[in-house]
């Protein structure tokens, strides 16, 4: 070993000045470089280390005091310089290592570091205080190291002249532990709080060479492979600091463990691979050639990366900036000294943090991602992005950082927005299909008519929203519509079924059309859910077969006995002469009442009729009705209603709907009819009760729609829309108007109104 | 001896206008307001033609007009169906039940007298 270690003695030496000089031009080199050189540091560092110290203890050696102090130098430095590559290897490792998830106590151990660091504790004359802490779901080792570190922060930082004091505490969150570690020591600039998890970033110049600078960047990295945040903030009192650690109470929040076999793990621990130093030495010989040609490459690269357009920045796995091109700087209003260094929530405006930890989750994994997003200037105006970001491999194919583009996409986003918004006002399904037929995007309309979740609408053929039996016709007008294709868009309108999620089909109206997109010319449906407007339509046929089914008899009677008259009169019986009048007055009477009932309806439900809303005295009203409408032989009417009962209403209007039920009440009613009124609630109900056979069940439910009439005990029939009539006036006058049946037998129609004054 | 009509219908002031413009022609018209009264008036003394309306309470017209064509004695009977419906159901049904004519409502006199005698001179009906 010694004389294969002594063969490369030199040589790592000059690279160990090379690749320091480089990792203090270019921070970004480290990050790629790190893992690369820090094996094969290990092995000339343990020579350098062992070598010297030979010469320091040998008898033979016979160094003068200065030669001596040299070597001891020597030995120094290079302990340095090993504790740094074994903080640096600990850091590399963390992301990906695989973490053994265990329940921890940290009592245990808190009292366990406080053990090894007793000596210092004791020398130092700390006092420490230590709450009871929770037994918490975490790696032990790993969570050892990021206590420890934390406590002997706590005491390398402490002010001179001042007793230590370190306070360890706990709170509980909702979903978290956190767990303070507080000092009275010197303190961290409010500015330079974030740089103090930068790898190899010390506040203070190093007293120790056994402190590397490593040790926040791994704390940052185990806690966050734990679920967990760390941050450093002021201690309560005038010094001092407190760095607070969260741990997720939720058992699965880790990162887990990256997959078996990962060659990272052999490439930062050669001995545990079983490497050895000679198979160290070989690779650390081919790497040197290809680095000359990698930084002449290298070079090359950062002139294209600097003449781009888009912004190209990189940062490692903590997401620290480690590289910024000019069109970066352009994009964001940060210069490259600005940004290089800082975290890269300086870009992250607060209402998207959230979408960071997924983010480097999937570099981590390894996964390219583009992302429309929003970002933040430097003035703090916001930019829309469209972010490339894609893992940074170091050459053994581990994940080291990532790389962004970003696009200003400000105004296409606006544009898009627009066009969302223009989709999403319209009452139509909106499906862009693509070339393949599958739904490509959709409106909430769509999610909405036909009862998916976004998920599971895109991405499926559109047939799927199609009854069996029409999905050959869609397919079909697709395929024309593609065959007519981009030089002769055309528009294809159909009427079809729909089926919804849950099997049930409903009439639409589909309309097939182009949209041009990012992707090419892709076809658009635009699909309509005509449910309501063919009940409309059934409504509106229906109304019209009913109006001319009322008009056939007046018409038939009149016309038929007219023609009669005229034809035969003089040999007509005087009483069937007599007949024939009555029974042509009565049918024209009929037909007028018809008509102008109708065109009350359509005057009062399309609202073309002025309603005059005044106090009107209800007993007062019904006298008025009764007078129009008297009750036939063989009727009575009794009213019995309190003087001075006062609604809001259209004083005519309001007669005409007492008339109607007084008639009806005539019509169907039995010998007894009563009107009344009472006040409830604020509201005055008058009620107009009958005796007769009261209304059928069938009947009760279409009551109030026009047309639906029961059996007359009155040769004369009404026109079929009086209580239709009354409905609409009553709901125009914010009244209601209702039906309920009387004991033992007869029919109660009740009409509530605001109270007037 | 003049021939004698049976007007079926239910409605008091489309019967009075029927049975006059028809009493003009000098026919004699017998009046019935319901398929069951219709079918009695055929028991006692069938009528040269009837003018049978499709919408009636109880037995509707049609169901008259089956089961006149049932009865040996009387599926001969010639039948003119009134109907306010003009929908496609009703007309087949009623020519597949071998009525002599179908005139909607509303109709005219004119048109119910020249039916009427058109009916009367046509050859009885099965």
């Amino acid at each position: 070993v010694v004389i294969e270690a002594g063969g490369v003695l030199l040589k790592p030496a000059a690279r160990a000045r090379e690749v320091t000089q480089h990792s203090h031009d270019d921070a970004a080199d480290l990050a790629g470089f790190a893992s690369l050189v820090s094996h094969d540091f290990s092995a000339p560092l343990r020579a350098i280390r062992g070598f010297a110290g030979l010469v320091v203890d040998s008898p033979k050696a016979r160094l003068d005091d200065d030669q001596r102090r040299y070597v001891e130098e020597i030995i120094t430095a290079s302990e340095r310089m090993q504790a740094l590559n074994d903080g640096l290897v600990k850091c590399l490792r963390v992301p990906t290592a695989r973490m053994e998830f265990a329940d921890v106590s940290l009592d245990d151990v808190v009292t366990s570091c406080l053990d090894e660091l007793g000596a210092r504790v004791l020398s130092q004359g700390a006092r420490v205080t230590v709450a009871p802490l929770p037994v918490v779901h975490a790696d032990a080792a790993a969570i050892r190291v990021v206590v420890h570190n934390l406590l002997d922060n706590a005491l390398r930082y402490a002010a001179p002249g001042r007793t230590p004091a370190i306070d360890v505490a706990m709170a509980r969150g909702e979903n978290n532990w956190a767990i303070v570690v507080r000092d009275n020591g010197t303190g961290v600039d409010e500015t330079n709080r974030e740089r103090a998890f930068v790898m190899f970033k010390r506040l203070q110049p190093a007293r120790d060479p056994a402190c590397p600078g490593v040790g926040l960047t791994l704390c940052r990295s185990i806690v966050e492979r734990h679920g967990g945040q760390i941050w450093i903030s002021d201690a309560p009192g005038e010094e001092g600091l407190e760095v607070t650690f969260t741990l997720p109470k939720d058992r699965d929040s880790g990162t887990g463990a990256p997959a078996a076999g990962d060659p990272r793990q052999a490439m930062l621990d050669p001995a545990a691979s079983g490497a050895t130093v000679a198979q160290a030495v070989a690779h650390h010989e081919e790497l040197a050639g290809s680095r000359r040609q990698f930084a002449e490459a290298r070079a090359n690269l950062a002139a294209i990366v600097d003449s781009s357009d888009d912004a190209i920045l990189s940062m490692d796995l903590h997401g620290l900036i480690l590289s910024w091109n000019r069109a970066a700087e352009a994009l964001y209003g940060f210069s490259a000294d600005e940004a290089i260094g800082q975290h890269d929530s300086i870009l992250i405006p607060p209402d998207q943090t959230s979408e960071v930890p997924r983010m480097m989750t999937a570099v981590i994994a390894g996964q390219r991602q583009r992302l429309e997003t929003v970002r933040r200037h430097r003035d703090g105006s916001l930019i829309g992005v469209s972010l490339t970001i894609s893992p940074i491999r170091d050459t053994q194919g581990a994940v080291v950082g990532a790389s962004i583009f970003a696009r200003d996409v400000t105004e296409r986003r606006e544009a898009d927005d627009l066009l969302r918004a223009f989709l999403e006002v319209t009452p139509d399904a909106i499906l862009v299909i693509d070339l393949a037929g599958a739904i490509y995007a959709v409106n909430s309309q769509a999610l909405a008519i036909f009862g998916y979740a976004h998920d599971a609408l895109v991405g499926q053929p559109l047939e799927m929203l199609f009854p069996e039996q029409l999905r050959h016709t869609i397919v079909e007008q697709r395929r024309v519509l593609a065959a007519a294709g981009k030089k002769h868009p055309r528009v294809a309108a159909f009427e079809l079924s729909g089926l919804r999620r849950d099997g049930t089909d409903f009439p639409v109206d589909v309309q097939l059309s182009w949209l041009p997109t990012k992707d090419g010319i892709l076809p658009v449906a635009a699909i309509r859910d005509v449910t309501e407007r063919r009940r409309l339509e059934h409504l509106r046929d229906d109304f019209i077969a009913n109006a001319a089914h009322e008009l056939r008899t007046p018409l038939t009677t009149l016309a038929g006995l007219g023609e009669t008259l005229a034809r035969s009169h003089e040999a007509m019986a005087p009483a069937d002469m007599e007949a024939a009048y009555a029974a042509m007055a009565r049918q024209g009477g009929r037909a007028r009442v018809l008509i102008s009932n109708l065109l009350d309806l359509s005057n009062v439900d399309g609202g073309r009729a002025d309603f005059v809303i005044v106090a009107v005295e209800i007993d007062r009203l019904v006298g008025r009705a009764l007078e129009a409408a008297p009750a036939p032989d063989g009727k009575t009417v009794t009213v019995a209603i309190e003087p001075g009962i006062i609604v809001k209403a259209d004083s005519a209007r309001l007669e005409q709907v007492v008339i109607n039920l007084l008639v009806n009440a005539y019509r169907y009613g039995g010998e007894q009819i009563h009107v009344s009124a009472v006040v409830e609630d604020g509201r005055v109900v008058l009620m107009v009760a009958d005796d007769g056979r009261g209304v059928t069940p069938d009947l009760a439910t279409t009551l109030f729609e026009p047309f639906s009439r029961g059996k007359e005990t009155n040769v004369v029939r009404g026109s079929g829309i009086g209580l239709a009539l009354c409905r609409r006036i009553v709901q125009r006058m914010d009244g209601q108007v209702w039906h309920e049946p009387v004991s033992p037998h007869g029919a109660c129609f009740r009409v509530s109104l605001r109270r007037g004054p | 001896m003049s021939a004698t009509v049976l007007v079926v219908e239910d409605e008091a002031d489309i019967m009075l206008t029927v049975r006059l413009a028809l009493q003009g022609e000098g026919y004699q018209v017998i009046g019935a307001e319901s398929g069951e009264e219709a079918l009695a008036i055929f028991a006692e003394s069938p009528p040269d033609v009837t003018v049978l309306d499709v919408g009636l309470p109880g037995i509707d017209g049609l169901e008259v007009v089956r089961r006149l064509r049932a009865n040996p004695l009387l599926r001969s009977a010639r039948v003119i169906v009134s109907s306010a419906h003009a929908s496609g159901d009703v007309r087949r049904l009623t020519e597949a039940l071998d009525c002599s004519a179908y005139i909607t409502k509303p109709f005219s006199a004119q048109e119910l007298r020249d039916t009427v005698s058109a009916v009367l001179a046509s050859a009885p009906a099965v």
